[in-house]
């Protein structure tokens, strides 16, 4: 396996892709952070500026700032530049298994190991790999951005543990994992980079469509099938994790409880099920198929 | 068809594959001894892919059972470290140089990444022509370099058993006379090479046993000398036509059926008489017996590509 791997990052190296996704990630995140701090640096926004600003207000502008504010800035890159990291790695697994049945290669990996599932379990772990450095990045932009682009007046030092700050990166690199997986299985069941990626992204809206459907509000055991679904679970995830490690909310916000809300350890049971679902798919399809490329 | 013996390097009892309502493979049994070369032949869709395709675990069979180097194919997947293939065109990685193309097919098969394996891969490398373009993308290579490359992959794991598909399409004479050899050579060294091939010539030349495949079934397996001696004849020269004529019709008198040969100078001097090569004295004498006497009589084998064409319109008609 370890040979399957090196070989893998041998490749990967070498993809132009890879490249371009993580310059997409970089620029995205920083263009957002950038733009959504110099809207929050506007102390004034809407006031005559002759006019004294009412301490309330100026209270409320400051806790605009607070996402922004180190080390809440940490949370804040990681939770909105998860999604693209999300997607970027979709690309990159969609396109990397996909590239093997256009170039034929897949043949020549089937040639070399007749046990090819571990090509796809290889190629899943470096995809997971590469994930896990990305979200990392976010981390590293999260220190590094609010010094880059000071706040202007002084905004709140939200304490945000480390504990809270790991816990928000784990579940977006669960969310990409999740995400790869779904990729890499479309892209085994069609052969194909661009329908594996049109396939994932109609799943990922149907699972949000379905589970929002009220249909299955009519009965507890329907209820089950919203309370199934991966984007549901992933997105409970992040508000279990919010809730048990974010700052407090100074208005004693709680979410609320739906009838989609588990246990916290059930949930991670389902998410961890999907996982281990969407590790297992890609191997068989391509364990099973007939290589005619 | 030869007998299954311990020794065969291939054994296929019954294959049989279907794709929707056409039956590629239909019930194929075939053997292929150790240490042959053997040719394995047959029109375009006759299901020469598809077997080869079988064989190598690419694509299942619907039934029939398969047996590589003497262990079955189904059970046992550790038995492929011993083989090396090439399935029609090489499948590399475009952005990436022959080298590495050569590195990922040996990390893949565990063959890790030392000194030793890179001294290894140069000479792979050498083997088929490639040193100097080591370091090149494989995009701008031609189709004889990738050729070249997909050999090299091939024989990366030094194999007992080598299954070739089309090895010398793309390639120029002198890449099909480097790729001939380099077969020859492997043959000689004991390594088993299942060769499918449309170059009859060089089939014909390399192997020592040949199949013909025809609409999935096996019309034809044997030794190259005995497939190509099944429509042997003789040609017979004579002096002028006149002593030609004469001569078929004693030759027809005496039970021979003949017809003129047309390659043989002056028109009309020659004949093409239909007895093996070891009825040469019988005709002889018999000619001598009424007064005829050739200036020649030689064997006349048929090419495989005319033992091939009889075989394959043969079956379809």
């Amino acid at each position: 396996m370890i040979d399957l791997l090196r070989a893998d990052l041998l490749r990967l190296r070498h993809r132009g892709d890879l490249w371009v996704g993580v310059g997409a990630v970089l620029v995205l995140v920083v263009l957002g952070y950038v733009t959504s701090a110099n809207n929050a640096n506007q102390v004034n926004f809407g006031f005559p500026s002759d006019q004294p600003i009412p301490p309330d207000v100026l209270e409320q502008f400051a806790r605009q700032r607070d996402p922004y504010t180190f080390p809440l800035s940490i949370v804040t890159t990681v939770q909105t530049g998860g999604g693209i990291v999300a997607a970027v790695m979709a690309f990159i697994a969609a396109a990397w298994l996909g590239t093997e049945f256009l170039w034929g290669t897949i043949r020549q990996l089937a040639l070399i190991r007749p046990d090819r599932w571990r090509v796809v379990v290889s190629r899943t772990i470096v995809c997971a790999l590469l994930g896990a450095v990305l979200v990392g990045v976010l981390i590293v932009l999260g220190t590094v951005l609010p010094v880059v682009v000071p706040l202007a007046g002084s905004g709140h030092a939200p304490t945000v543990t480390v504990g809270a700050i790991a816990a928000g990166a784990a579940v977006q690199w669960v969310t990409v994992v999740a995400v790869i997986g779904v990729a890499l299985t479309f892209t085994a069941l069609t052969r194909s980079s661009s329908l594996g990626i049109v396939f994932s992204v109609v799943f990922f809206i149907a699972d949000s469509a379905l589970a929002s459907n009220p249909a299955w509000l009519t009965s507890e055991v329907l209820l089950w099938v919203p309370r199934l679904m991966l984007g549901e679970r992933l997105r409970a995830l992040q508000t279990d994790v919010q809730v048990a490690f974010g700052p407090a909310d100074p208005n004693g916000y709680v979410p609320p409880v739906t009838p989609l809300t588990l246990a916290a350890p059930l949930g991670l049971a389902i998410i961890a099920a999907w996982l281990v679902v969407l590790a297992i798919l890609p191997c068989l399809i391509v364990r099973r198929a007939d290589i005619r490329e | 068809m030869s007998g299954a013996a311990a020794s065969d390097a291939i054994e296929v009892v019954g294959l049989r594959r279907r794709f929707g309502s056409l039956l590629a493979v239909d019930g194929l049994d075939l053997n292929v001894p150790t240490g042959a070369i053997y040719g394995f032949l047959g029109p375009n869709g006759s299901g020469k892919s598809t077997t080869i395709r079988c064989l190598l675990g690419l694509i299942r069979a619907d039934a029939g059972s398969i047996r590589l180097l003497g262990r079955p194919l189904a059970k046992d997947r550790a038995l492929f470290a011993g083989i090396g293939a090439l399935v029609e065109r090489p499948a590399l990685y475009p952005n990436l140089s022959a080298l590495d193309n050569l590195r990922i097919a040996a990390l893949t098969a565990g063959l890790g990444d030392g000194p030793l394996l890179r001294g290894r891969l140069a000479a792979a490398l050498d083997q088929v022509g490639l040193r100097e373009a080591a370091g090149r993308g494989v995009r701008g290579f031609s189709t004889g370099m990738r050729q070249r490359l997909g050999i090299a992959i091939a024989l990366l794991r030094e194999p007992t058993l080598l299954v070739l598909d089309e090895p010398t399409e793309g390639l120029d004479p002198a890449g099909v006379a480097d790729v001939r050899a380099v077969i020859a050579g492997l043959g000689r060294g004991g390594v088993t090479v299942f060769l499918s091939s449309h170059v009859l010539p060089e089939v014909e030349q390399l192997c020592d046993r040949i199949a013909v495949l025809n609409k999935g079934r096996l019309v034809a397996e044997g030794a190259t000398a005995d497939l190509l001696s099944r429509d042997a004849r003789l040609t017979v020269r004579f002096d002028g036509p006149a002593e030609a004529e004469r001569a078929a019709a004693v030759l027809e008198a005496a039970g021979w059926t003949t017809e003129p040969a047309p390659e043989v100078a002056p028109p009309g001097s020659g004949l093409i008489v239909a007895a093996p090569p070891e009825a040469g004295s019988q005709v002889s004498r018999t000619l001598a017996a009424n007064d005829c006497y050739p200036a020649e009589l030689s064997p006349r084998r048929p090419s495989l590509e005319a033992v091939f064409l009889e075989l394959t319109r043969g079956a379809d008609a």
